[in-house]
């Protein structure tokens, strides 16, 4: 950052971000299926937050307005700003870990490790098989589960051999992935229970709109500790994606590193696949979309993309809540899937694009 | 000789008389009915003879084919273990099973049956594959109307019409006309007892299992969310699919149906799903999770058709306007 235009440019880009997602959060809360008027919507928090009654709203603090606002809306809108930043986060750091533009926080069978475990406990049932414990554990769980279990195994896949490469690593990624896919498949085809297929689509098409304050506390805490652990870290990615021999030469030890950051990135996306399923496309495309303005400095690509993403996942949402006819929720990952490529399209043909490093 | 000629006559009556009964016990056939192919074309499928080899390929046509005593023309049935209605059990018990109607090409065709009674997705292309290839093989498909909205609009009137059918394949239509007859004064009943009430309560019928998946809700688009509607109450859903909390705050409805599309439908399971959607912390101010007026309804009892379907609406009707 030696330029000072530059310098000015992206403060004045990351200005621009969280004064956009700050209004983003604030209009994101006066629309949904039902038409209030920004009045009571924003009395309605303002009271929550502060006990301050702005009046002329009845019965403030309680009723259909209230639960509306306080209790449906308000946390699915912050749910997205979490996920989308921590998805775009988990995708930036990937994408430079695994030093491959291709690379998605599910790339390494993340989310296919944690549909496996969704479905098992979804159709065959924890308390089926196991005692105790393990007998009384949710969905979530195992979702957990599944992915931590799948980045383990990916991992220790891509170590056979001696020393750990990127291209061995998505390999191991893409052949987990299906192995995993497969076991998926065997379940539901095996079990043809209505019930339980839906709330499997849940899991692959992801879906905010049972959000609560309690389900928002821990993928916030655990974007919190990665998004500032990974800013502690820019230096350190930029000389990655220098490559292997160039990292070595300047004493950093990449294998090591790149453990560290794909246990916490698998920690993240585990969390967030767990408390609102696989929305797909936002860890790829976000950070994609954020170098054709910042370039590839992790410096300043790190803190926009996701502020970025957490941008886009609002929309995306209001586009979920809205366009259906009469009430009808269109699932997020449809929605970023059908904004996402195209964008990314156009992006792929702009020729000042680069992925930094080797690309 | 006049005797003989007497005789003659009446030899001849007695054979003409003879023959017009005959004729008229075959007047019946050939009989035509309109079904519908994987792409909900209707197709004419006709009998030239009352069937004696007929496969039910579905739980709902099983329950059917018992009700009106179809069991003697039946060489297989599909396998419902799961859920046969206690009455119904020995005689399900007596019948050969098909375990996996929908993937059993070959079970199916060595039975040789005239007729094979089953639901849209038998015939996709996946499953038993094209509807005329099995008419080419004289196999004649019929198709439960309302399944996967076969017949294309689907309504209690199209599950009425799957009777008819029934009645004019087997030649008992007497019976069949009989219930179709019964079940459209229960319902002209039940118009006619909401039309004399101010206002007509709000229903929603409802699918949610656990605190991870969404609500999704049946719209009048279906016959589930039409039998609101035919239970004399207002279902302001048109398109099935996923709604979101807010929707339904903004519905405020009456009254929820919650369908339980689980294979088992025990105590333990309504429990589980009652806890599910009470704890919907975001509806508790709709009148209906309020007043507690939240009732499941097991899938079988609403959807496809078959004869739980008119039961199903009155026990509805009686439970919205049980004041």
């Amino acid at each position: 950052m030696q330029n000072k235009r530059e310098v000015t440019l992206f403060w004045m880009l990351m200005a621009g971000l969280v004064f956009g997602l700050i209004l983003s959060i604030i209009f994101a809360v006066s629309v949904g299926a039902v038409a209030l008027s920004p009045r009571d919507v924003y009395g309605t928090i303002l009271y929550r937050l502060t006990g301050w009654d702005i009046g002329g709203i009845e019965n403030i603090g309680e009723g259909p307005l209230f639960d509306i606002v306080w209790i449906i809306r308000l946390p699915r809108v912050i749910m997205s700003v979490v996920v989308g930043m921590g998805l775009a986060l988990a995708g930036v750091i990937m994408q430079a870990t695994v030093q491959n533009p291709l690379a998605d926080p599910y790339v390494l069978g993340l989310s296919s490790g944690a549909s496996l475990g969704a479905t098992f406990s979804i159709m065959i049932g924890a308390s089926s098989v196991f005692t105790g414990f393990l007998a009384n554990t949710g969905i979530a769980f195992w979702g957990f589960l599944g992915a931590l279990g799948v980045s383990v195994l990916v991992f220790l896949l891509s170590s056979i051999g001696g020393r750990m490469t990127t291209s061995k690593l998505i390999l191991s990624g893409v052949v987990v992935s299906s192995i995993c896919s497969a076991f998926s498949n065997i379940i539901i085809y095996l079990n043809q229970d209505k019930s339980d297929i839906q709330s499997v689509t849940f899991w692959t098409f992801g879906s905010f709109s049972t959000a609560t304050w309690e389900k928002l506390r821990l993928p916030t805490i655990a974007l919190v500790v990665c998004f500032a652990f990974f800013l502690t870290q820019v230096r350190r990615i930029n000389i990655m994606l220098l490559g292997d021999e160039a990292a070595t030469t300047l004493g950093i030890d990449l294998n090591r590193l790149r453990r560290v950051y794909m246990v916490l990135t698998a920690l993240l996306t585990a969390v967030i696949v767990c408390t609102c399923g696989i929305v797909g496309f936002v860890g790829l495309m976000i950070p994609h979309f954020m170098r054709a303005f910042t370039g590839s400095d992790y410096r300043r690509l790190l803190p926009a993309t996701t502020l970025f993403g957490g941008l886009f996942l609002i929309w995306a949402d209001i586009a979920a809540r809205t366009l259906g006819a009469s009430g009808k929720e269109i699932p997020i990952g449809i929605i970023t899937s059908a904004i996402g490529a195209p964008v990314f399209m156009i992006i792929m043909l702009r020729r000042a694009y680069g992925f930094g490093g080797r690309d | 000789m006049k005797l003989a000629k007497l005789t003659l006559c009446a030899l001849v009556a007695l054979a003409l008389s003879l023959s017009a009964l005959a004729f008229a016990e075959d007047a019946h056939y050939p009989v035509t009915i309109t079904t519908y192919d994987y792409a909900k074309t209707p197709v004419e499928i006709t009998f030239n003879e009352k069937p004696t080899r007929a496969i039910s390929g579905q739980e709902i046509w099983n329950e059917m084919m018992f009700y009106f005593d179809l069991d003697e023309y039946m060489v297989a049935i599909a396998n419902s273990d799961s859920n046969v209605p206690e009455e119904y059990k020995e005689r399900y018990d007596a019948l050969p099973k098909i375990s996996d109607t929908w993937h059993n090409k070959e079970g199916i065709v060595s039975l040789e049956p005239q007729v094979f009674f089953g639901w849209r997705s038998h015939f996709a292309e996946d499953s038993l594959g094209d509807i005329y290839e099995w008419i080419d093989r004289d196999i004649q498909p019929v198709v439960l109307n309302c399944s996967n909205n076969a017949c294309g609009n689907s309504s209690v009137q199209a599950v009425l019409q799957d009777f008819d059918n029934l009645g004019k394949i087997f030649d008992i239509q007497d019976k069949t006309d009989a219930y179709i007859a019964e079940a459209n004064a229960m319902l002209d009943n039940i118009q006619e007892n909401v039309a004399q009430l101010e206002a007509p309560k709000t229903v929603l019928m409802l699918e949610y299992y656990d605190g991870d998946t969404t609500v999704y809700a049946w719209g009048t688009n279906s016959l589930s969310g039409q039998m609101i509607t035919n239970a004399g109450a207002v279902n302001p859903i048109d398109m099935q699919g996923d709604i979101s909390l807010e929707e339904i705050v903004a519905i405020n409805p009456d009254k929820i149906i919650l369908m339980n599309a689980g294979n088992s439908d025990t105590e333990e399971d309504r429990e589980s799903i009652y806890n599910a959607f009470y704890a919907l912390e975001g509806l508790r101010s709709v009148e209906a999770v309020k007043n507690e007026q939240v009732r499941i309804y097991p899938l079988d009892d609403i959807y496809g058709g078959g004869i739980r379907i008119i039961p199903a609406i009155e026990d509805i009707y009686n439970w919205i306007y049980a004041e």
